[in-house]
């Protein structure tokens, strides 16, 4: 399965890939913005998209909200420093699956990307 | 500016260090005012804060403790020169700011993306009707420090309530 990364800084979208990779997901793609994400699921198709929130050009909101729109299924995975239950809310109501709060243990982001999953291939 | 206004941002600062770079932080006393933030430092990665909360969060490091921190949250070795060195800076400061922020639930802050300063000479200056608090922080035998300049957060609360 492809995951797409999805966030602004370079170091974090490292940090993510090594988690996957440590849970077997190694087919990973990346974006540095909404903007780019766009771009990005047209072209690989992925099948769970992990977002971040805060990023330039389109936040990951605006991603999600334009993805889900034009038909977008992957499940998604917020991973954001923006925890507050509003902001939760505001995502949920977006079409995010799942939420995972900068900062993270490897374990913490690999039980949510698995639970996602297992949630979605039983759907 | 209230001590208790502060704590936010040393249990993001501990919670981010911990987390996410296996290093142990400990704290010294926190100072009110400019005097004592460091202006000689190399490494200053920087977050605006606006809405309930005005105001920016500074994290500050010399050199090699900031090479140090880069390369515990990458997990590897990363050049001062690289473009992953000035990003894992920001991210850090984001992370710590948004850490705190989320301490504050019920009040609408936004915070910007992060800017990064890497050179020597350069000083921090607070927006005058701010009140600036700078932490000192030990990680692992290493200093830095988190500066915080609020907007009087009391005055703040006292608008919204109106």
């Amino acid at each position: 399965m492809k995951v797409l990364i999805v966030d602004d800084s370079k170091t974090m979208r490292s940090i993510v890939k090594n988690c996957l990779g440590g849970i077997g997901y190694s087919d990973v793609e990346e974006a540095c913005d909404g903007q780019d994400a766009l771009e990005k699921v047209a072209q690989c198709k992925p099948g769970l998209i992990l977002l971040d929130w805060n990023m330039p050009n389109m936040n990951g909101i605006d991603f999600l909200k334009a993805y889900r729109a034009k038909g977008g299924k992957a499940p998604v995975v917020m991973v954001t420093t923006e925890s507050e239950k509003a902001r939760v809310i505001d995502a949920i109501r977006a079409g995010a699956n799942d939420f995972v709060v900068k900062p993270f243990t490897p374990d913490v982001l690999a039980k949510h990307v698995n639970r996602t999953i297992e949630k979605a291939q039983a759907a | 500016m209230q001590p208790n206004d502060i704590s936010p941002f040393i249990k993001a600062t501990k919670s981010v260090f911990d987390t996410m770079l296996r290093l142990p932080v400990s704290f010294g006393k926190p100072t009110l005012g400019q005097s004592n933030i460091p202006k000689d430092w190399h490494v200053t990665g920087i977050i605006g804060l606006s809405g309930d909360l005005v105001g920016a969060v500074a994290v500050m490091f010399p050199r090699l403790t900031a090479k140090a921190c880069v390369e515990a949250l990458a997990g590897m070795e990363v050049d001062f020169e690289s473009e992953m060195f000035a990003d894992a800076i920001g991210e850090l400061a984001n992370m710590i700011s948004g850490a705190a922020k989320a301490q504050y639930d019920g009040k609408d802050i936004s915070i910007s993306c992060p800017s990064v300063i890497v050179g020597s000479g350069n000083t921090f200056h607070s927006h005058s009707n701010t009140h600036t608090v700078c932490i000192p922080c030990d990680a692992d035998g290493s200093s830095f420090c988190i500066v915080v300049s609020l907007q009087n957060v009391v005055a703040s609360e006292s608008k919204v309530a109106a």
